[in-house]
């Protein structure tokens, strides 16, 4: 299989849907449902659209108008929760 | 395969048409067409399938006690056995429930709670169709359902409004709904077995109805009514799906693209109040308020 080319993915067996700016995501291995506000929403859609860790939180700090340092510890205590819930994959 | 010809009845349900072999008579209200065929499944074909491990486990509430349910799939369908019952098969596009094998001297009405339950929840599910732990009326054309899980007191208020002027039962345990053309509908026509007979089916009414709002019960000191966040709406209807724990991995995403649909199309709000049959008027009165009052 092809390695993808983004920071982060979801796992094949974590969905994820919008609803309006926030989003559901359900783990299929334990059924388990969790909800992200929009912030996070975005952060999610950014770290799997990005090469890296650096080019997201770039994007976000721009976007969200928030100093860098910030942004990035903010950004990295997300992708240690959905880590710590087999949310996410880091490449 | 077996060769003797046995009574199979389609079923008109919630707007879909599911064949069940045998034929039930305590369905008899639903039925759109009988005949005879012979079942697919034979008992080594059943012991086959039941040798693997189930792909889900689940729990259901039969005669108000928790069953252990458990799902097996082949390649056409799901197997569901179903404790101090039997097994029934579900066709994997819901058309078709085959009473498989059932416990010696099992009662009607046990056989029909049993098949209302997972089999045929399953079978809508295949179909688009999605059953919510809910009780519901219609009033001015468009159904209020009240979610909720057994004991919540959701059958006892929708009772109660049912008998003010202009609204009619809907539902009193189960509510079968869908999407369409981006707006939510619910089915009055689905076998409500805790009502008593001739209660149990909403004849009079059309066979979709737009789906208003949706309430979740809450016991409360107070009486309130607060609109959630599209993405808690989304997971109350998740949370309150009748047997989704029994969902294989496509059927859960095509019910969490209805949830998160449903939950944009749909107003979800708590409804807080006593849990005291003399508080219902008040009740029906900030409800009345929340119809009114353009809360959307």
């Amino acid at each position: 299989m092809e390695k993808s080319s983004h920071y982060a993915s979801l796992p094949p067996d974590v969905i994820l849907r919008k609803v309006e700016e926030e989003a559901v995501l359900l783990n299929l291995k334990n059924t388990r449902y969790y909800s992200l506000d929009p912030v996070g929403t975005r952060m999610v859609e950014v770290l799997t659209s990005s090469s890296s860790f650096e080019q997201a939180s770039a994007l976000l700090s721009e976007e969200y108008d928030i100093d860098p340092v910030t942004l990035q510890s903010d950004l990295q205590e997300l992708i240690n929760k959905l880590l710590a819930r087999g949310l996410i994959e880091i490449s | 395969m077996q060769n003797n010809k046995i009574p199979s009845a389609l079923y008109r349900i919630a707007g879909r048409n599911i064949q069940v072999t045998p034929a039930l008579p305590g369905l008899q209200s639903f039925c759109v067409g009988e005949h005879e065929i012979s079942l697919p499944l034979t008992f080594s074909d059943l012991a086959a399938i039941t040798m693997q491990p189930p792909l889900l486990r689940g729990q259901g509430l039969l005669y108000g006690r928790n069953t252990n349910v458990q799902v097996w799939k082949d390649e056409h369908g799901f197997l569901l056995g179903i404790a101090s019952v039997g097994f029934f098969w579900t066709k994997q596009d819901g058309s078709k429930i085959y009473q498989v094998s059932l416990q010696n001297k099992l009662s009607p009405n046990l056989l029909i709670q049993a098949l209302v339950g997972p089999p045929l929840i399953l079978a809508l599910a295949l179909q688009g169709i999605w059953c919510l732990h809910a009780s519901a009326i219609e009033i001015n054309g468009r159904v209020l359902a009240f979610l909720g899980e057994s004991g919540t007191g959701k059958s006892t208020l929708s009772a109660w409004l049912a008998q003010q002027p202009a609204i009619r039962l809907v539902a009193d345990d189960i509510l079968p709904v869908t999407m369409h053309a981006g707006l939510m509908f619910a089915s009055p026509h689905f076998p409500q077995l805790k009502l008593p007979g001739g209660k149990q089916y909403a004849s009079g009414l059309p066979e979709n109805l737009p789906l208003g709002k949706l309430y979740l019960l809450e016991e409360d000191t107070r009486f309130l009514i607060q609109r959630t966040s599209s993405v808690n709406a989304a997971l109350t209807i998740a949370g309150n799906t009748a047997a989704s724990r029994l969902f294989e991995p496509i059927l859960l995403s095509n019910h969490l693209d209805f949830c998160s649909q449903a939950a944009s199309a749909v107003p979800v709000s708590r409804l807080m109040y006593p849990r005291q049959l003399t508080e219902l008027p008040a009740v029906w009165q900030i409800l009345e308020s929340d119809l009114t009052g353009g809360n959307d």
